[in-house]
């Protein structure tokens, strides 16, 4: 659905493998990767930490040597482990956005934008430098503060100076290594809006790496979810976050309620059996399942809702244990038949512990998930 | 110049390889000469090694060795600790006071207060035994020709040097581990000596093994007290069998002599990186430090005032006023009424005729020494805590490990090299040699100081240099080097500060055309022209003041 549609995709990584230490004797930070961001999107590499996505990241970007596969950046082979072409990342057509922000300390913010454009080999000419520099800093709003140091700066504005110096230089693609995670988390949200405005208006091409499933969901074109060096799944945030196509996909991706089961019944309706009795889901994310074959049952706990009708499909009786208010909404920790069941619903019902209620599961938001291990719908 | 990444690193470690070349050939010499008779190359023998265990000297030289060693360091602690203590721990008032007084102590070398130690109290005409003399008829009441005044003046010197050693350590110390205690029941004073003293021994216990090796191998005041005064240390010894009035200069067997001293650095050397891990490991429990908690001195700032005083006469006042007043005098004698009638300036007017080309060449040694030391140690630093390959690991070591070779040794090392060598490389007698071999002194401290400070630098500052298209050297001017700017700058003013006063290497390697102030100093006053010698030594101090008070403007936001 959302397969590049460009016939050249933009950055294109094939088996990409990347070790630490001695190639083949540990394991691999990056096992065997293909990927392909089509110019102009914004692709975003998800997962927890130690996954391998800022591994990938600075292969990309030239600052790791691979140990097999290869890389081209608009058209040009970056890095190739057959013909052993490995092109220093000064030489690459991109540029980035550190985590630490990386700012040159004894220099002004328009010194750090300058710097690159002045004393870099991409070839940006001497009289173009400082509209450059005036332009970005406009663009970002640090015009007023150009000639302070940066190390006198906010978090914020450093962030942005960061920005500026990676926009400046007019990048194929620019690479982002969880560029809002120093920062607190109001000014992240606010910030993740703005960045993906300006990155969108531009029409850069982003590879952006986070840790922060809404982050990701929120700032993606596309987005890989990646474990163990390894995608689990690639497609758009909504594709994703409707149709896990693994347990770690579904676990990393909102707060989802997994239960296990077995499938009862196939065919236009999919019937499962869950210890919270026979339950109808409305997506399958298993190839050809069959009767009889075991997997999880999922269902978010915001699509969890109170039930009323009691012949309806779905409709599961429980007793609340906890409950815990967090003003907008309540989470409670339901009890259904000695299984646990998490709901968060609006904060109008307001339901004591100890009390019984009816949930209703509704099957368009009921998922069945492969446990992992089996192999997912692509 | 456009460098690839790979260009570049071959193009530091081809610079940190020379480095690591002299030291290699530093450390060959000194045991092939060991190995050659008299000054010949590559006569293999063992008869130098038999000649020494036959020294009748030999064993009380290393006894009186241990003897300074331990000594040193003991007399050392009492006046170090507390001082340290005092600046990092209490509330103390004047602790901008103390710490001038030290850093101003740091402009005499240790061969100028032996010197005045000399002039003061040698049993025969020492200005202070004549007084005593004069005044109540007691004579040779002190001789400075002792173990104990040889240990004492050495501590009294390194004082300044140990406090800044330690200062960082017990600044750093994370005081919410005695809060901790006080708020579990344990007494302020149980609490010192179960929580505080533990905590802070591996670092000063670091601190004494080091001060205990420099104790060891430094030749100022031994040089100066030790020989005349007929007390045998194993520097002395090695002096002595390259020194041509007591025979032809034998580098070989000066070599041999120097093995039990290599030997005892090189365990000290180990001890201090054992202890110094320790200590790391500790600092590594404290996440977030707070500021020390300060205690009140109370009375006791009296007893603090009383060892800053008996401290700073001893080692600046009386050695500085001893200097000026011999300089001013024709021959050594106590104040009087007739001396002051003899007081003139001639020895400076002798000393001026002298004092052209030591000026220049000390200047030329400074120079030349921080050049190598920094061009060598940037190099050795960038490798080690950038590329970090098993080749740059093993550079940084083996540049470390020259800590472990004596002075005296390496510049008898180095001798025998540019003797053998003599027809290929003409360096001996040349201040080139006095460079090359004080460089190669300083690398052990220098890439200490750099590694360090770049290890605390992100190496994402220069990724994002790299990423946005700016090339290696550049890269490596225009950011590394200033990122680290305050180490580079802090390792030039130490190194400065020791090779303008250093006397042991260029002693060992002078010639009249290489001659510096420090070896002009020594030479007058073997020869008894102490006036002349203590105009040279103002000329020095002068110059060593300028130097502290600006390492002390650099070092002030760590001390």
């Amino acid at each position: 659905m959302s397969e590049p549609t460009n016939d050249k995709p933009l950055l294109s990584v094939r088996g990409l493998a990347v070790s630490y230490g001695r190639a083949g004797q540990s394991e691999n930070a990056v096992q065997y990767l293909d990927l392909d961001v089509s110019e102009g999107e914004m692709f975003v590499l998800l997962g927890p930490s130690g996954c391998g996505k800022t591994t990938l990241l600075r292969a990309v970007a030239g600052l790791q040597a691979p140990h097999s596969g290869s890389v081209t950046i608009d058209g040009q082979d970056v890095y190739n482990s057959k013909s052993g072409n490995s092109v220093p990342p000064e030489k690459r057509p991109v540029s980035m956005v550190f985590q630490s922000y990386a700012l040159w300390p004894h220099m002004s913010v328009a010194e750090n934008v300058a710097f690159p454009l002045r004393e870099g080999r991409r070839g940006v000419p001497r009289d173009e430098v400082a509209e450059r520099v005036t332009e970005v800093l406009e663009m970002l709003g640090l015009s007023n503060m150009r000639d302070r140091p940066v190390t006198t700066l906010s978090g914020g504005q450093q962030q942005r100076v960061a920005l500026a110096r990676a926009l400046a230089l007019r990048p194929r693609l620019l690479l982002m290594d969880e560029p809002l995670s120093n920062l607190d988390y109001e000014l992240q949200v606010r910030l993740r809006g703005q960045v993906k405005e300006l990155v969108s208006r531009i029409g850069v091409t982003t590879l952006y790496v986070t840790h922060n499933q809404n982050e990701a969901l929120e700032m993606a074109d596309r987005l890989a979810v990646m474990d163990a060096g390894k995608f689990r799944q690639i497609g758009s945030p909504r594709e994703l976050y409707h149709g896990p196509s693994s347990e770690f996909v579904a676990r990393f991706i909102g707060d989802m309620n997994l239960l296990p089961a077995r499938i009862a019944e196939v065919g236009p309706n999919l019937w499962v059996d869950t210890p919270l009795g026979r339950l109808r889901a409305g997506t399958n994310c298993i190839d050809d399942a069959k009767v009889g074959q075991s997997c999880l049952f999922g269902v978010r706990q915001e699509d969890i809702e109170i039930g009323d009708n009691q012949g309806a499909d779905n409709i599961v009786s429980a007793s609340v244990d906890r409950a815990t208010f967090s003003g907008d909404s309540i989470s409670y920790q339901m009890n259904v038949n000695g299984t646990g069941l998490q709901c968060r619903l609006h904060r109008r019902f307001d339901v004591p512990p100890g009390r019984d209620v009816l949930l209703r599961l509704p099957v368009e938001h009921c998922l069945v998930v492969p446990t992992d291990g089996q192999t997912g719908a692509s | 110049m456009t460098l690839g990444p790979k260009g570049f690193v071959i193009l530091l470690r081809i610079i940190a390889a020379t480095a690591v070349i002299c030291v290699f050939a530093m450390l060959a010499m000194l045991i092939i000469a060991s190995f050659s008779p008299k000054s010949e190359f590559g006569a293999w023998t063992l008869a130098n090694y038999i000649d020494m265990a036959g020294m009748r000297q030999l064993w009380p030289a290393i006894f009186n060795t241990l003897v300074v060693g331990i000594g040193t360091t003991t007399f050392l602690l009492m006046f170090a600790l507390p001082f340290t203590w005092v600046l990092s721990r209490t509330d103390f008032a004047s602790k901008g006071v103390l710490l001038t007084i030290l850093t101003v102590s740091l402009a005499l070398p240790a061969f100028v207060t032996a010197m005045a130690y000399v002039w003061l109290l040698n049993p025969n005409s020492g200005i202070f035994n004549r007084l005593l003399e004069s005044a109540f008829g007691w004579s040779r009441v002190f001789n400075v020709y002792s173990l104990g005044w040889i240990c004492f003046i050495q501590a009294l010197m390194l004082t300044p040097a140990a406090v800044f050693m330690m200062l960082p350590a017990f600044r750093n110390f994370d005081s919410t581990l005695e809060e901790a205690a006080s708020v579990s029941g344990i007494s302020p004073r149980r609490a010192f000596f179960k929580i505080v003293l533990p905590t802070l021994a591996p670092a000063v216990g670091a601190v004494s093994i080091f001060f205990f090796i420099l104790a060891v191998e430094i030749f100022d005041v031994v040089g100066v007290i030790g020989m005349p005064g007929n007390i045998d240390v194993i520097t002395t010894l090695v002096y002595q069998s390259t020194y041509t009035v007591y025979g032809p200069p034998d580098y070989g067997f000066a070599a041999t002599l120097g093995m039990p001293l290599l030997a005892l650095c090189a365990i000290g050397v180990l001890i201090y990186l054992w202890l110094l891990r320790r200590a790391d490991r500790y600092s590594m429990l404290s996440g977030k430090n707070r500021a020390p908690i300060l205690r009140d001195l109370g009375r006791w700032r009296f007893a603090v005032w009383g060892l800053i005083g008996t401290w700073g006469t001893l080692a600046v006042v009386l050695p500085l006023l001893t200097v000026i007043w011999t300089s001013l005098t024709p021959y050594l004698q106590p104040p009087s009424m007739a001396a002051l009638s003899q007081l003139s300036f001639s020895s400076y007017r002798g000393a001026a005729g002298l004092v052209w080309a030591p000026f220049v060449n000390t200047i030329l040694l400074v120079i030349g020494t921080i050049v190598f030391s920094i061009v060598w140690s940037v190099s050795v630093s960038w490798l080690a805590t950038r590329v970090r390959s098993k080749i740059d690991k093993a550079l940084d070591a083996i540049v470390f490990l020259s800590l472990a070779v004596p002075g005296m040794l390496a510049a008898v090392a180095m001798q025998f090299l540019a003797l053998s060598a003599y027809h290929w490389v003409p360096l001996l007698g040349t201040l080139w040699l006095i460079i090359i071999t004080m460089a190669i002194r300083s690398l052990a401290f220098t890439t200490r100081t750099l590694n360090s400070s770049a290890l605390q630098i992100h190496s994402s500052l220069e990724e994002a240099a790299y990423v946005s298209g700016v090339g290696r050297m550049r890269t490596f001017l225009r950011i590394f080097l200033p990122v680290i700017k305050p180490a580079i700058m802090f390792a030039v003013l130490v190194t400065t500060l020791i090779s303008a006063r250093e006397l042991t290497i260029p002693l060992m390697l002078y010639s009249p055309r290489s001659s510096v102030i420090s070896t002009t100093i020594f030479d007058l006053q073997a020869t008894g022209r102490y006036d002349e010698a203590a105009v040279f030594s103002l000329l020095i101090i002068a110059i060593l003041l300028v130097l502290a008070l600006a390492s002390r403007r650099r070092t002030a936001p760590i001390a």
